[in-house]
């Protein structure tokens, strides 16, 4: 979404600043302790010192703009309001889902997706309220993200992005393909509307920023380290999302005899292609 | 003789078979039909004690601390989160650690059911896996989407314990033990660093 927000050439001097803060930045693997060496390898966070440089950068801007402007939208806006702009602004993203849920090969869903659009952009009054979901059409969320996971695609190394949070190389390309895959993007490339694109993501991110409220509010004051709280939450989510909620196929469970050795859901399922 | 001794093992063979087969499964149904009931008198218990207005912070604090020793298996649950490092600690870490350990617990979910307002509980089958069974259960709240629960209960000492709550596909303990880990990392490695820094995050306890 950023993509069309900032001019090419500074995109450029961006990324390539990026590359060379990352690369005089990365991790260095524990050398003598077999077991350590284990868990680095299991964390996948190779770039862990500039990912936590980044979180930082993060939490500097969400203590000064995004948390101020989200609390003052949470003051003036009471719950079923919020709650309308975010069913709207989910049903501004069916063609995504819709489209995702296809490449996937999820035609029932596919299904939900469409009656949930005509539903809801009807009867729902242009999606602000979700009607499809008394009527048993629950709704889901897809991306290309979790497409290219379900095609096989490992999730790559743990990355962190400025404002955008946590990712990983999939999921990032995953994000930048669903910007062209939106027709409403497409729309207003063609019609030179770029603030509507630019109007939508930042509604987006101040909605999504309302949503973790509780979660954010319980890692800031419970968290002893909340730069790896978010990366365990972030990958178990995905994870499940993957699997549409399904269970994992093998999933460790932790057995009665003390054993602490036992299986790690986030290794077990590292690349596992759901069903 | 030969006969007799044949008729003998050929007797017990079948009454080994006669007990085994019947009561696995009956046994995996029992465990996950009283897992299921634990898990339900838990939520009872935990709304009657829990959710009221007029608590103030440390009564909530102080009844949490309850429910959680009778429904939860705390103890094992600070040494799993804990890992390899377990081994590590000497008697003193462990000792501190798992105190600690439990008071982060208190204070992490009192503050969640501060904030209860109606939730519906429903439960909605359960799983047996290996010795745990999975307890699935779906929170309903008001003008919101739904959250899936899943309570892991075990069976350690003759009686139920959950031993982890997997929140819309997210293990609590399985979070729990990335972030530890991750501190101690920072520490050189050290058990000891995690104390500390618990025992820092454990100070505002009185405060609130």
């Amino acid at each position: 979404m950023v993509v069309s927000v900032i001019p090419k050439s500074c995109l450029r001097t961006l990324i390539v600043l990026l590359s060379v803060v990352v690369l005089a930045n990365c991790a260095s693997a524990p050398k003598d302790d077999t077991e350590a060496l284990a868990e680095f390898q299991k964390l996948n966070d190779p770039i862990e010192p500039t990912n936590r440089a980044i979180f930082s950068f993060n939490q500097g801007l969400d203590a000064v703009v995004i948390k101020p402007v989200t609390g003052f939208y949470r003051a003036i806006a009471p719950a079923p309001v919020r709650e309308a702009i975010h069913s709207f602004l989910e049903n501004l993203r069916t063609p995504i889902i819709f489209a995702n849920d296809l490449l996937q090969g999820e035609v029932g869903r596919a299904g939900d997706t469409v009656v949930r659009f005509f539903v809801n952009s009807t009867w729902g009054v242009l999606g602000f309220i979700d009607q499809a979901a008394e009527l048993g059409y629950e709704p889901h969320d897809e991306d290309f993200g979790q497409t290219l996971a379900v095609w096989g695609v490992g999730e790559g190394p743990y990355l962190m992005l400025p404002l955008f949070g946590p990712s990983n190389p999939r999921d990032l390309v995953g994000k930048v393909v669903d910007y062209f895959l939106d027709p409403i993007n497409w729309w207003a490339s063609n019609s030179d509307n770029d603030t509507v694109p630019l109007a939508r993501t930042i509604i987006s991110g101040i909605d999504t920023r309302d949503q973790l409220w509780d979660a954010l509010e319980d890692i800031e004051k419970n968290s002893i380290d909340p730069y790896a709280s978010i990366r365990s939450l972030y990958r178990q989510r995905r994870m499940d999302d993957i699997r549409n909620g399904a269970e994992a196929d093998d999933p460790p469970a932790p057995t009665l005899g003390g054993d602490f050795e036992l299986a790690d859901p986030e290794e077990e399922d590292e690349g596992n292609a759901p069903k | 003789m030969n006969l007799v001794r044949r008729t003998i093992s050929l007797l017990s063979f079948g009454i080994a078979i006669t007990l085994i087969a019947p009561v696995t499964p009956l046994e995996a149904n029992q465990f996950n039909k009283g897992a299921n009931k634990f898990v339900k008198a838990l939520a009872k218990d935990a709304i009657t004690n829990l959710t009221g207005n007029e608590l103030t912070d440390n009564q909530r604090q102080e009844n949490l601390r309850l429910i959680l020793k009778s429904y939860f298996d705390v103890d094992g649950i600070g040494k799993w989160v804990l890992g390899r490092h377990w081994r590590k600690a000497n008697a003193d870490e462990r000792t501190e650690y798992l105190s600690l350990f439990e008071d982060l617990i208190v204070k992490t979910y009192a503050t969640r059911f501060k904030a209860y307002s109606n939730e519906k509980l429903t439960l909605a089958g359960t799983k047996s896996r290996g010795q745990t069974a999975i307890v699935k259960s779906i929170i309903k709240r008001s003008g919101q989407q739904p959250i899936r629960v899943d309570w892991r209960v075990t069976f350690p000492d003759g009686e139920y314990k959950i031993f982890d709550i997997v929140v819309e596909g997210v293990s609590m303990i399985q979070a729990q033990r990335s972030e530890f880990s991750s501190v101690i990392r920072r520490n050189g490695g050290k058990v000891s660093g995690l104390i500390s820094a618990l025992r820092d995050k454990s100070i505002p306890i009185k405060a609130n």
